[in-house]
């Protein structure tokens, strides 16, 4: 097990090196001079030497290979460059913002999970009846309707029906605990909707491939009750297949929060990013982007290990 | 690998090679594959939901009661006869922006699809067919790609470009090119163990030539099934970024940027944000419906019990 952890762990580096390649391909690729568009607003437009000093000071008068070794070592000391807009550090605004995504992407997950496998084992258990094909065609259903216009409406049936809904504000979990997490419960809840078709679809194909093997058979025969073969034994062997969903689906509950947080208006990174994209403040966009993709990739190691040490097949 | 016979041998071995080839691949009837298809509802559903709306796109200018761009005074107008689903705050006609929308959803969905199939199935084909050092580098960039959430990724291409057709395009093909390289990759990984790429190889076909005519028919089944899946996603990435003003810009309809104005008006109107979450919903649930039933058809081990 040591040695896979190492493995994989030493997988990370090339695939984080090839993503710092790219992010900063990208802000190299921004058409039109940085300069320009940072000076575009202020009095000193024009100013040559204004324009020249800006220019040393974020090293674009040296060559692109250069710069980019001085940007990682810069990333690797965990200085991700200083926002255009505010002037203060990236790395600082994007750890102030992320309690908020860590409690909208815990609790969505853990609702997805409290609902996704009760249903999805419902759906096994029932398989070909009414209740089973509601479940389907409801899970099809709900991985085509987009998140973002459940919220949507969400906001707008608030505001219809319940004039004083706890909705669009935001208080931090440190200042008031109860406060935060009414008003942080309904986004998570239609966050969770973005991964629960999954894994109720994970969830029952899982449980049904496992109720064909011989173990279940076995346990059957020696006479336990069928609901024990089911919630002793299918149900945990099939929880690892909803686990690697999970994993994958941490990608899709990402991009979900960017828009959640749009829309519910909460101060994520989401809303940090997509502020600074319409102010164009490249080092927060580049900040942002690279934290996310590395939050991600980390995460899928993070499931991926699990994996492994619930299951030795997989460590070779 | 490549064989070292003479290039003569291999091009009358040409004509021995197709028909011991391209066996696999047309075993399958296609008539059988459409009545399989047929019998099931949810697809047909699925085809006909997807019909529709590319229907609508195509036939935009000629369905379309008004102008998709052309403001009137009577603002907010409830569905009527004279405009079926009413008006906006610009007294523009709901359904004929929603039709146009329709365009700009199905060119994205579509194009970009086709270039992440191109460049990704290109990559896979790659890859799988000669193993080794290409497949290493290959997948190596694959994973770089697969290392950001779709919508980020997207979300970071329109951002550095701009938001405009044809930056949504390149923004959801490379969000989607590491999808395809890795379906390709696996499935040519096992076709490349049949008995007749061997043959084709030892008839002196070149390694560009067993590629396209042994290994890619026989791989066309999965990316057919991916492309189908992926369109559905891809509308729903298009509408994602035109909802948070980065895709297609205003006053153009798109689908996704006709819900993000209605979140002004919706209380007074609550029809404007239904209607163009609705399409995206139709749409995508047509492209899925009929996707789950061509993967049950063409390619059953993907994962029946779905």
């Amino acid at each position: 097990m040591r040695r896979y952890i190492a493995v994989r762990l030493a997988s990370l580096i090339p695939i984080l090196f090839g993503v710092s390649i790219l992010v900063f391909a990208m802000q190299a690729l921004v058409p039109g001079d940085i300069v320009d568009i940072m000076m575009g607003g202020d009095q000193a437009f024009g100013d040559k030497n204004a324009e020249a000093r800006m220019r040393r000071q974020l090293n674009l008068d040296r060559p692109v290979p250069e710069r980019y070794v001085l940007w990682l070592g810069g990333m690797l000391r965990g200085d991700l460059g200083t926002s255009f807009v505010s002037g203060k550090p990236v790395l600082g605004e994007i750890l102030r913002r992320l309690p908020v995504n860590l409690e909208l992407a815990t609790l969505a997950i853990a609702m997805a999970l409290c609902l996704g496998i009760p249903i999805g084992t419902l759906s096994a258990v029932r398989r070909d009846t009414w209740t089973d094909a509601g479940i389907r065609f409801g899970s099809v259903l709900g991985y085509s309707v987009p998140n973002f216009w459940v919220a949507t409406l969400t906001v707008l049936a608030g505001s219809l029906l319940w004039p004083g809904m706890p909705i669009l504000q935001y208080v931090p979990f440190t200042e008031n605990p109860v406060r935060n997490l009414t008003l942080v419960l309904i986004p998570s809840f239609v966050l969770s909707l973005t991964v629960l078709p999954l894994i109720v679809r994970m969830t029952r194909a899982s449980v049904l491939e496992n109720l064909r093997l011989d173990y279940v058979r076995t346990a059957r025969s020696k006479g336990l009750p069928e609901r024990r073969v089911v919630y002793r034994h299918v149900l945990a062997n099939s929880l690892i297949a909803v686990l690697n969903v999970t994993g994958v689906q941490i990608g899709v509950l990402i991009g979900g929060l960017v828009l959640t947080e749009e829309i519910f208006i909460l101060p994520g990174i989401g809303r940090l990013l997509l502020e600074s994209i319409q102010k164009r403040d490249f080092p927060v966009i580049t900040g942002a982007t690279l934290f996310l993709a590395t939050v991600f990739v980390t995460m899928n190691l993070v499931v991926d290990l699990l994996h492994a040490a619930l299951d030795p097949r997989v460590r070779r | 690998m490549p064989p070292s016979t003479p290039v003569s041998v291999a091009e009358p071995a040409a004509a021995v090679t197709v028909p011991g080839v391209e066996v696999p691949a047309t075993s399958r009837p296609e008539r059988h594959l459409w009545r399989q298809l047929w019998r099931r509802k949810t697809a047909v559903l699925g085809l006909f939901l997807a019909a529709v709306v590319l229907g609508g796109a195509v036939l935009a200018p000629w369905l379309a009661p008004e102008d998709a761009l052309a403001m009137s005074p009577r603002r907010f107008a409830a569905p009527s006869a004279s405009a079926w689903l009413g008006t906006d705050q610009f007294g523009r006609d709901l359904l004929s922006r929603l039709l146009y929308g329709a365009r700009v959803s199905m060119v994205v969905a579509f194009a970009a699809v086709g270039v992440a199939m191109l460049i990704g199935g290109t990559i896979g084909l790659c890859a799988g067919y000669f193993g080794g050092r290409v497949d290493l580098v290959l997948m190596r960039g694959v994973d770089v790609l697969m290392a950001f959430p779709t919508l980020l990724l997207a979300l970071a291409v329109v951002a550095t470009f701009g938001g405009s057709t044809r930056n949504l395009v390149l923004a959801v093909s490379l969000a989607y090119i590491p999808i395809f390289s890795r379906v390709v990759r696996g499935s040519a990984l096992s076709v490349k163990q049949n008995d007749f790429v061997e043959a084709s190889r030892a008839l002196g076909a070149r390694d560009a030539r067993i590629m396209f005519r042994a290994v890619l028919p026989n791989v066309l089944a999965p990316i057919i099934v991916q492309a189908t899946f992926n369109l559905s996603t891809a509308i729903m990435i298009e509408a994602a970024l035109s909802f948070l003003g980065l895709g297609v810009q205003p006053p153009a309809p798109s689908w996704g940027g006709m819900l993000s104005e209605a979140r002004s008006f919706m209380e007074l109107d609550p029809w404007l944000a239904l209607a163009p979450g609705g399409a995206i919903t139709l749409a995508v649930l047509g492209f899925n419906l009929f996707g789950d039933g061509l993967r049950d058809v063409l390619d059953p081990r993907l994962g029946g019990q779905g």
